[in-house]
């Protein structure tokens, strides 16, 4: 319950100060930081997908996002340079991923719930 | 401090990097609009470029004057030393009037040439080329003011020198390679009243160019000031021969 805390928090400091202060990504770095962004999504997801299998580890995770973003990043820029929509290639890997990720949360939730409502309807 | 401590404040660590920056990307993006992001990059890499280009001259400018003061100060310092490199020094200053490569300022005249304001446009056999200031006009009154004296001239601050040239562009003229249109002020620096003579024969260039209603007005003043050629002066194919040897025609 606290790391849910915690979680929030930072969030919520990072929404906050990244709307507020007064700066803002070059046109030209946009298409890179949206890619970053979604490998860094694809990697927090799969990270808590690989907490709820008890099987997260700490430099997997941090090597993978920031390998991920780099990566991705590095595509859009040959993509640029070669006139081809390279980074569409790192939007369909991690967005399918994002995708399946999500299903094995919800699964995971949902099967907790629905052994839990069996348990109320024994008892 | 517990590795799982440390995991802890890890992820939150990411967790606030990756909301900062999908914050500003948010921002960025919404400010932007998406869909205008090629055209933006477009004028941002020509604004880049431009500014870069802007700078270079700038330098460039800064380094011609940085090598005309020092130039100056070798002249200077020429002078105040033995009388021959004063003569040599002497001999330089005539050289770089002859050439045009200096300002100069003395008596002469200022001639303004402006097209025709006569509406000729579509009267039957008449010529409306003849009705605005051609190359050859301004190419006449040069020749002119040099055949009557004139010591220095130049084209809306385009110094006339055995360089230049004039000559017709589309609707503009080009002197000393750089464009130039109606009205077309030419001052000479010599005797005023010799220049105003030369320009005034009859029959002469002014005489045919006001026939056509050309503008063509005449000044004389005690205090001309004609700026040096502006110019490249470097030689690619001519070397100066050596005193000794004789050219034989």
């Amino acid at each position: 319950m606290k790391l849910w805390v915690l979680m929030l928090i930072a969030i919520l400091a990072g929404l906050i100060l990244g709307l507020s202060i007064n700066w803002y990504i070059p046109v030209s770095m946009s298409s890179y930081m949206a890619i970053i962004i979604l490998a860094a999504l694809d990697s927090v997801f799969g990270a808590y997908k690989a907490m709820l299998d008890k099987k997260f580890n700490m430099h997997i995770f941090i090597t993978g996002l920031v390998g991920n973003a780099l990566i991705a990043a590095g595509l859009t820029f040959i993509g640029k340079k070669l006139d081809v929509d390279l980074y569409l290639a790192a939007v369909i890997v991690f967005g399918t991923r994002l995708f399946t990720n999500f299903a094995t949360i919800r699964r995971h939730f949902l099967d907790g719930w629905v052994k839990k409502s069996h348990k109320d309807e024994e008892n | 401090m517990s590795s799982r401590k440390k995991a802890h404040i890890a992820i939150a660590v990411i967790f606030f990097v990756l909301s900062f920056i999908i914050a500003l990307q948010f921002k960025s993006v919404t400010k932007n609009g998406s869909l205008q992001a090629a055209q933006m990059q477009r004028t941002e890499d020509l604004l880049k470029e431009l500014n870069k280009e802007r700078e270079r001259i700038l330098d460039l400018n800064q380094q011609l004057l940085q090598a005309n003061n020092s130039l100056e100060t070798y002249r200077l310092n020429a002078e105040k030393s033995d009388s021959g490199a004063k003569a040599l020094a002497e001999e330089l200053k005539n050289a770089m009037m002859l050439a045009g490569m200096s300002d100069v300022e003395g008596p002469g005249v200022t001639v303004t040439l402006n097209d025709s304001k006569e509406n000729v446009a579509g009267a039957a056999g008449i010529d409306t080329s003849n009705y605005i200031v051609h190359d050859r006009d301004l190419r006449d009154i040069v020749n002119e003011l040099v055949s009557s004296g004139a010591e220095a001239i130049s084209i809306n601050g385009e110094r006339i020198t055995g360089k230049s040239s004039i000559r017709c562009v589309g609707p503009t003229v080009t002197i000393n390679g750089n464009y130039h249109s109606a009205p077309f002020v030419i001052r000479a620096i010599g005797d005023p009243n010799t220049l105003e003579a030369g320009l005034n024969i009859r029959d002469g260039v002014v005489d045919i160019m006001r026939a056509f209603k050309i503008e063509v007005t005449i000044a004389k003043s005690q205090k001309i000031q004609i700026p040096k050629y502006a110019g490249k002066a470097t030689f690619f194919y001519a070397e100066p021969v050596p005193v000794q040897t004789n050219i034989k025609e």
